[in-house]
């Protein structure tokens, strides 16, 4: 699969081998203890060019946050003074298969190959990043292929790292900006897709995090607006009059708190009534991104950035403009939210040019998916 | 080609920041570094296991061994009591059908045989034919370009 979505890529784009000057991959599914897949890869650059040799890179290695781990060696590579001046290419394949259990259902495989370089269509957003690391043992392959997995506690930490790493974006987004992040300044999302009810979650998180904002703020606007009608002095706390505060800014009511709940204590209610609450931004934000991973299941690193091609897909040109926010988690645990702009571009890789060479493989693949899964019905 | 970087002594040109005072070149690095473009492939054809033993006899046929040696099977496993597939495994992995292997450096078979077990899962509707099953197999040949073939057979074994 590596080697096919590689030579995909090159013959797609007209990319010559010798102008590969760094391949990564990203991997959990490898096929040796010692050698990496980035050398198999070789061969398709060498079967074109014999002198392909001089290339940057190899495997990278960590559940399924590899692939975002090796488009930031990537992409770090281009703007550092070790760039020669040639692409880049991240190459993320794996295949996800498990033992008998609840989890075989997300089994799925594929490979993912994205092309990096400068004055992108999809420029990465430097320094608006926020990364959570730690030990855990949700998701392991401790003894050969089937991992081990502790499903609650997989999800919980998936959960926990979102949390960690949009607090961290935000930080870094206030930074810059001068105001906190919200969803509002994302106009797409992705998440890494072990499955999709859990991407649902993540978005819905998301969504809670910013009510949990908004709640905060109107009880503070309230107490202050209160405690100043007390003294009969609105002067004094900026003007705000308690009945101008809105009685229900916040759509769905959050209960007990202190919120924000941790993912492990979050009424199962409340949650349903986010996701429910968050529908219809995931449907427009998120959903067009998912395609893939709903049908072929978990890819593990290749999962978060499939979403990328299929964005391309479904939103062409009009990504121009737009933020697109990644949160990539690998359990064990590596998590990290990022940000890509999309911008107009000359040249062979604009983003309308670029729908076009994507949209017939995946929209055909797609259909030929569906039709059959009807039929066989 | 993204085009090379410029030296040290000519300044920044568009699109390119500075890295700051240094003896090393290239001086100056892009920006809006990002993705150019982005290829996906995944197990997307739906073939009968008819025509996946069809393609994988013609392609055993088409060598001189009785076992190719650019034929391996790397990986097998899953459900296999099932009559179909069970020809599937002994003809790829002789008698073997719970997953010996012939192995070779340079090729991959990597079959999967998968049980699905959820309606979510399952565009079939009713509790019996949600369990959906299907195997998808992975061919690589080592003869020039990896041949792939991916076949995902929903089939509702029972």
């Amino acid at each position: 699969m590596a080697m096919t979505v590689l030579r995909q890529l090159m013959d797609r784009h007209g990319i010559p081998a010798e102008d590969i000057g760094r391949l990564e991959v990203a991997t959990e599914s490898e096929i040796d203890a010692s050698k990496s897949i980035k050398s198999h890869l070789m061969m398709v650059l060498q079967e074109e060019d014999p002198e392909a040799t001089d290339v940057e890179g190899c495997d990278t290695f960590h559940a399924c946050y590899a692939g975002t781990a090796a488009v930031q060696n990537a992409v770090n590579w281009v703007e550092s003074r070790a760039w020669d001046g040639r692409y880049a290419v991240v190459v993320m394949s794996d295949v996800s298969i498990y033992e008998r259990g609840p989890a075989r259902p997300t089994s799925g495989a594929g490979a993912v190959a994205l092309l990096i370089g400068p004055d992108a269509p999809l420029a990465m957003e430097r320094g608006l990043t926020g990364s959570y690391m730690t030990n855990a043992y949700d998701f392991y392959k401790p003894r050969g292929l089937f991992p081990v997995v502790d499903g609650p506690m997989s999800v919980y930490s998936y959960l926990e790292a979102l949390d960690h790493v949009y607090n961290r974006y935000s930080a870094r987004f206030a930074q810059r900006y001068g105001r906190a992040f919200a969803l509002a300044d994302a106009d797409h999302a992705l998440f890494h897709a072990p499955y999709n009810k859990l991407v649902q979650k993540a978005f819905a998180r998301l969504v809670y995090r910013d009510l949990c904002r908004v709640d905060a703020a109107q009880k503070s606007g309230e107490a202050e607006a209160n405690a100043a009608a007390e003294k009969g002095d609105d002067e004094a706390n900026g003007g705000i009059d308690a009945s101008a505060v809105p009685a229900a800014i916040v759509p769905v009511p959050l209960g007990e708190g202190p919120h924000p709940l941790p993912p492990a204590q979050m009424p199962k209610e409340l949650e349903k009534a986010l996701v429910s609450h968050s529908f219809a931004e995931y449907d427009r934000k998120v959903r067009p991104s998912t395609c893939v991973s709903r049908l072929c299941g978990n890819m593990y690193s290749a999962s978060v950035w499939s979403g990328v091609a299929q964005l391309i897909e479904t939103t062409g040109a009009a990504l121009e403009g737009r933020r697109i926010v990644l949160f990539s988690y690998g359990s064990g645990i590596s998590a990290t939210m990022l940000s890509f702009v999309g911008r107009r571009v000359g040249g062979q890789f604009n983003l309308e040019r670029l729908q076009s060479m994507v949209s017939t493989p995946l929209a055909h693949s797609l259909t030929v998916i569906k039709h059959k899964l009807t039929s066989t019905g | 080609m993204p085009g090379r970087p410029v030296s040290a002594d000519e300044g920044p040109p568009a699109g390119f920041r500075s890295l700051g005072d240094s003896m090393s070149e290239p001086d100056y690095a892009p920006e809006n570094v990002g993705i150019l473009a982005a290829e996906v492939y995944f197990p997307n054809t739906f073939v009968s296991l008819t025509q996946l033993v069809g393609h994988l006899k013609r392609l055993h046929s088409s060598t001189d061994a009785p076992n190719p040696p650019n034929l391996t099977i790397a990986l097998c496993y899953g459900r296999c009591a099932k009559k179909t597939l069970k020809h599937t495994m002994e003809f790829l992995l002789g008698n073997t059908p719970q997953g010996s292997a012939r192995y070779d450096f340079c090729s991959l078979i990597f079959i999967q045989a998968a049980f699905l077990v959820s309606r979510r899962h399952s565009p079939l509707q009713s509790p019996v034919r949600s369990h959906l099953y299907f195997i998808s197999l992975t061919l690589i040949c080592s003869k020039g370009l990896p041949s792939v073939v991916i076949a995902r057979t929903p089939y509702p074994w029972r």
